[in-house]
């Protein structure tokens, strides 16, 4: 550009800023945004290591061995033991916590394998506290309670446990018969009654708990027990109000068709 | 231009005082560029580099190539090559070789950290010498 362009360019711009008012951003705004980045980097980050945390609960309580004695294959176990739930909700908090940090304004100086070094540990340490404190406990049971899905997606463990046909039956107890005979009603509403042989240990049959049980089904909703278990992450699920406010015992309020005083069992303080 | 010279007068108060006014000024720009190539839907190699003799011997003797040549000749040869690379290369070369900013500035104004923009020159020193070989550019 020639002096004159140039002397014309400035005029003009000039011109331009006067005319429509224009004025320089205020630093606030700068501010607010990069804060609000750093800051849903950080939450992203926090849910992350929830995650992690959750990955940590699911693998610990899980006794892949129980999955071949209930007769699955490695490939079946696999499947059910990973938590991929929590897997690709790790993985998307990452690639979140990642997206963030890179579009801060000093983002870029970053390379991405530090902020991946970064993020995997964060979430590691994080994670482990998380653990410590109980919180992936905390989070598991409240989902199970609340979660829509949460038997079929989030923690599909319950659907696996939850086939009587295949020697798997899983539920709350909600009354003790005699000392081997107990009443179960499992994820989906129905009751059962479970047998046990005399020399089984029946210390995790208490009524208003959750258990696995390994064994077959024997006559109509009756289960023959082999192998009980405990309940780890999705305990909660057992209690939802559909569970422990069913209807039950009504067979002699049938013929007056009312059936309106449910057994109401109490919920376990885990 | 006029629309860089706004953007920069609308950021001002976002400029980085750790920064070099020149490279936050030249990434705004390099960023309204990109955004107008987008917008019009043209491909960002559609425009031609413009080379000066002085540009062309400061490339050529970063490449340790020491031939006493004719500046014409070798100004379009070199221009022939860049106009032949990938954007990205051609982007790092042009900043280090032409506009001479170091590492740091190149990684302000491109918005890719120090040791990508090291990197990032050196595949593009190497894909300029394959290119000399290929387009079989004597030099």
């Amino acid at each position: 550009m020639s002096n004159l362009d140039d002397r014309d360019f400035g005029e003009n711009f000039l011109h331009k800023v006067k005319e429509e008012k224009l004025s320089p951003k205020p630093k606030w705004q700068f501010l607010f945004k990069n804060s609000l980045l750093w800051g849903l980097g950080i939450f992203s980050l926090i849910l992350g290591a929830a995650s992690t945390s959750l990955v940590f609960y699911m693998l610990k309580s899980e006794d892949a061995g129980a999955y071949s004695r209930a007769g699955s294959g490695m490939a079946e176990t696999l499947l059910f033991v990973i938590p991929f739930f929590w897997i690709i909700c790790l993985a998307i908090f990452a690639i979140s916590v990642y997206y963030y940090i890179k579009h801060t304004k000093k983002g870029y100086k970053y390379s991405a394998r530090s902020i991946i070094l970064v993020i995997i540990g964060a979430s590691l340490v994080l994670g482990g506290i998380f653990n410590l404190l109980g919180i992936d406990r905390f989070i598991d049971d409240t989902l199970g309670e609340r979660a829509p899905f949460y038997d079929r997606v989030i923690n599909p463990r319950l659907k696996y446990w939850s086939n009587p046909d295949s020697g798997r039956l899983s539920g709350l107890i909600i009354s003790e018969i005699n000392p081997l005979e107990y009443d179960l009603v499992d994820r989906q509403g129905d009751d059962w009654r479970t047998l046990l042989s005399p020399d089984e240990d029946d210390a995790l049959m208490v009524v208003g708990h959750p258990v696995i049980l390994v064994g077959k089904e024997a006559g109509d909703h009756q289960f023959m027990v082999r192998e009980i278990l405990p309940v780890g992450p999705g305990r909660g699920f057992f209690k939802r109000p559909m569970l422990r406010h069913a209807p039950r015992n009504c067979d002699t309020d049938k013929a007056s068709g009312s059936c309106n005083l449910p057994m109401i069992i109490p919920a376990p303080n885990y | 231009m006029q629309e860089i010279f706004l953007k920069v007068y609308l950021n001002l108060n976002d400029f980085d005082k750790d920064l070099k006014f020149s490279s936050w000024i030249y990434a705004i720009a390099r960023n309204q560029v990109i955004s107008n190539h987008r917008r019009l839907n043209s491909r960002a190699e559609g425009h031609s580099v413009a080379l000066e003799d002085e540009s062309a011997k400061k490339i050529m003797f970063n490449f340790n190539i020491e031939k006493a040549l004719d500046n014409s000749y070798l100004k379009d040869k070199v221009a022939k090559v860049l106009y032949s690379l990938p954007e990205k290369y051609r982007e790092v070369l042009v900043l280090k070789f032409l506009e001479e900013k170091n590492y740091q500035e190149i990684s302000d104004i491109i918005k890719k950290p120090s040791g990508t923009v090291g990197s990032l020159i050196n595949k593009a020193k190497s894909e300029f010498k394959k290119e000399l070989d290929k387009q079989q550019i004597k030099i």
